[in-house]
């Protein structure tokens, strides 16, 4: 097995290249963006701020996980680096599992470095505001929703290592990508509509709903209102059965990755 | 003895010609070679095949048909890459690492421990001559200083066969000299060197054996000092008439040597020197590519 020296190398690259200091400043710029929102929309403007900024942090994470998954992993192949790897004791399978988590480190650190910012946004934006006290309760549910964005990175960067091995033009497993995320996250919208729609077959509905279960729903690990509104409750089991969902789909579309990589012609 | 073996390999592309339309190209037609504890040069022109015969050795790409079997186990086998070194055509790694950083890779797959890691850095960088420029990120190297680290880095795990395709192109002379030497010291120690070449200037004094592959086959494989004896064109002969000092030189084809010196000898000639001519290794290979133009 040689997967960590992979997943190092991997590692060093990603927090090299300037996507990841790109966002990450890109991050901040949003915070601003959240405040100046919050100014604007009628309610309460530190509720409205804190939905904005997690909302960024989710999608800010989600850009990051499809372009260094799917970057890194199509740059090796197009730019022979993969020759350097694979001339190595290194299998193919050792390749796609160690690039897998190098990126989940990267991702890792990008959402850790997120949180800090998001939360400092956060924290300030309440001490600024009149009659608020910021709390820690905050803060831990915040911690709650990173390790959530974290899992959802995490899922879409196994997804990018299949789109790029899969694909021989990076463009379009970008977009494929950006287009799985954003179906995954209105599934349960479009479900709906067309179940409770008088005008589509049975036959379809059923189609519909079973595209619903298997297709990687992005939307369950999207949990902002956790942190925004504290009288929510979510219960251990969700976290736990999303848990679940989210190791066994990373597994298997890994096991597909290593599969397609393995008959690649390189 | 073979290091590696290459048996009847083939390998089929599909071009796309139009949407639909495919044509089937086969860039390798049945090549064989073995490669024994020498330095053997696999050479011929640009599209010859010698990058697609590489990357099946490696396992890259799979062939149609036929074997490869590297220090006696099949190609497949990932144990056998242990042993091996590797150099791709126009070789790149990320620029943003450091030349460092990549040996740390390399020494991670190998398992090199760290208190070792200097020792073997300096030295493989010195062989390359990049002592100093290993902290500076690669970005800040020029194509051939990338091309002699990765070489270097090749021989990281003292490779007992050092695969290389067209390590020389790219480089400057101190730098082909220098690849050239690190593959007489490997030979030197009882290793396989097997590089692919399409310029022949170094080919000739660097190979033991060469095997020569136009158009997907293999026209020629011997060792150099047959085939330059084979493609012998005459002898060149410089003479004189006893006691005089006007010096004469001759041209013979092989098949009239023998007569023409029975000739000089009775008209009382001395000979100062003979020497064969010889086409080229280069000629010999134009010579090929040419037969093959005429054949389309
Ligand atoms: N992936 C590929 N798809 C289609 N044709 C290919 C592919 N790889 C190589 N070829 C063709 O196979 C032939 C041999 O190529 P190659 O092995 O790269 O030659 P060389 O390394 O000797 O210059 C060429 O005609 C080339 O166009
Ligand atoms: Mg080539």
């Amino acid at each position: 097995m040689n997967v960590l020296p992979v997943a190092r190398l991997t590692f060093k690259e990603l927090l090299k290249e300037k996507s990841f200091i790109g966002l990450l400043t890109g991050e901040v710029f949003l915070l601003f963006i959240s405040k100046l929102i919050s100014n604007v929309v009628a309610g309460d403007t530190v509720k409205v701020a804190m939905d904005f900024s997690l909302t960024f942090f989710f999608f800010t994470v989600a850009l990051y996980s499809i372009f260094s998954s799917i970057g890194s992993t199509f740059r090796d192949i197009s730019d022979k680096v993969i020759y350097l790897i694979l001339s190595k004791p290194i299998r193919r399978e050792d390749y796609v599992l160690g690039k897998f988590l190098g990126i989940v480190l990267a991702v890792g650190l990008f959402t850790f470095l997120s949180f800090f910012l998001v939360t400092s946004g956060i924290l300030i934006m309440s001490s600024l505001a009149h009659l608020y006290v910021p709390h820690i309760v905050i803060v831990e549910r915040i911690v709650v929703v990173s390790i959530f964005i974290f899992f959802m990175g995490v899922f879409l960067s196994a997804f990018g290592v299949l789109l790029a091995v899969f694909f021989t033009s990076q463009i379009l497993a970008i977009f494929s990508g950006i287009f799985l995320f954003l179906v995954g996250l209105e599934l349960s919208p479009v479900k709906e509509i067309v179940t409770s729609s008088k005008y589509v077959s049975p036959l379809n509905k059923l189609i519909v709903q079973v595209v619903y279960y298997l297709f990687p729903n992005f939307s369950l690990f999207d949990i902002k209102d956790y942190a925004v509104h504290l009288a929510i409750h979510i219960p251990l089991t969700y976290f736990f059965l999303v848990f679940v969902y989210f190791i066994l789909y990373v597994a298997a579309v890994l096991a597909v990755s290593t599969f397609i990589f393995d008959r690649r012609e390189l | 003895m073979g290091v590696l073996q290459v048996n009847n390999i083939k390998k089929r592309f599909f071009r796309k010609r139009s949407l639909l339309k495919k044509q089937e190209v086969w860039a390798l037609k049945g090549v064989s070679f073995d490669v024994r504890k020498e330095i053997f040069g696999f050479i011929g022109p640009n599209g010859a095949g010698k990058t697609t015969t590489i990357k099946i050795i490696l396992n890259f790409i799979r062939p149609d048909s036929g074997k490869v079997s590297i220090l006696g186990k099949s190609n497949r086998e990932i144990s056998v890459k242990k042993h091996i070194g590797f150099l791709p055509e126009r070789p790149y790694i990320y620029n943003s690492i450091t030349g460092k950083e990549y040996l740390d890779f390399c020494a991670d797959v190998y398992g090199i421990p760290y208190y070792e890691r200097k020792k073997v850095f300096l030295t493989l960088l010195e062989l390359v001559d990049l002592i100093g420029v290993e902290e500076q990120p690669i970005s800040s190297y020029s194509k051939g200083m990338v091309q002699r680290l990765l070489f270097a880095a090749t021989l990281i795990n003292d490779p007992e066969l050092l695969i290389l395709d067209e390590p020389m192109s790219g480089l400057d002379p101190v730098g082909r000299n220098i690849i050239a030497s690190a593959m007489k010291d490997l030979k030197r120690r009882g290793k396989a060197v097997f590089y692919s070449s399409h310029i022949i200037q170094d080919v000739e004094r660097l190979s033991d054996r060469v095997a020569i592959i136009v158009d997907g086959e293999i026209k020629l494989l011997d060792t150099i000092t047959n085939i330059v004896q084979k493609f012998l064109k005459g002898y060149v002969l410089t003479v004189r008439k006893v006691g005089s000092n006007n010096i004469e030189v001759f041209k013979t084809t092989p098949g009239d040597f023998w007569p023409f010196l029975e000739k000089l000898r009775s008209e009382g000639y001395e000979i100062i020197s003979i020497e064969p001519e010889r086409l080229s290794l280069e000629e010999i290979l134009v010579s090929y590519i040419q037969k093959k133009r005429r054949a389309d």
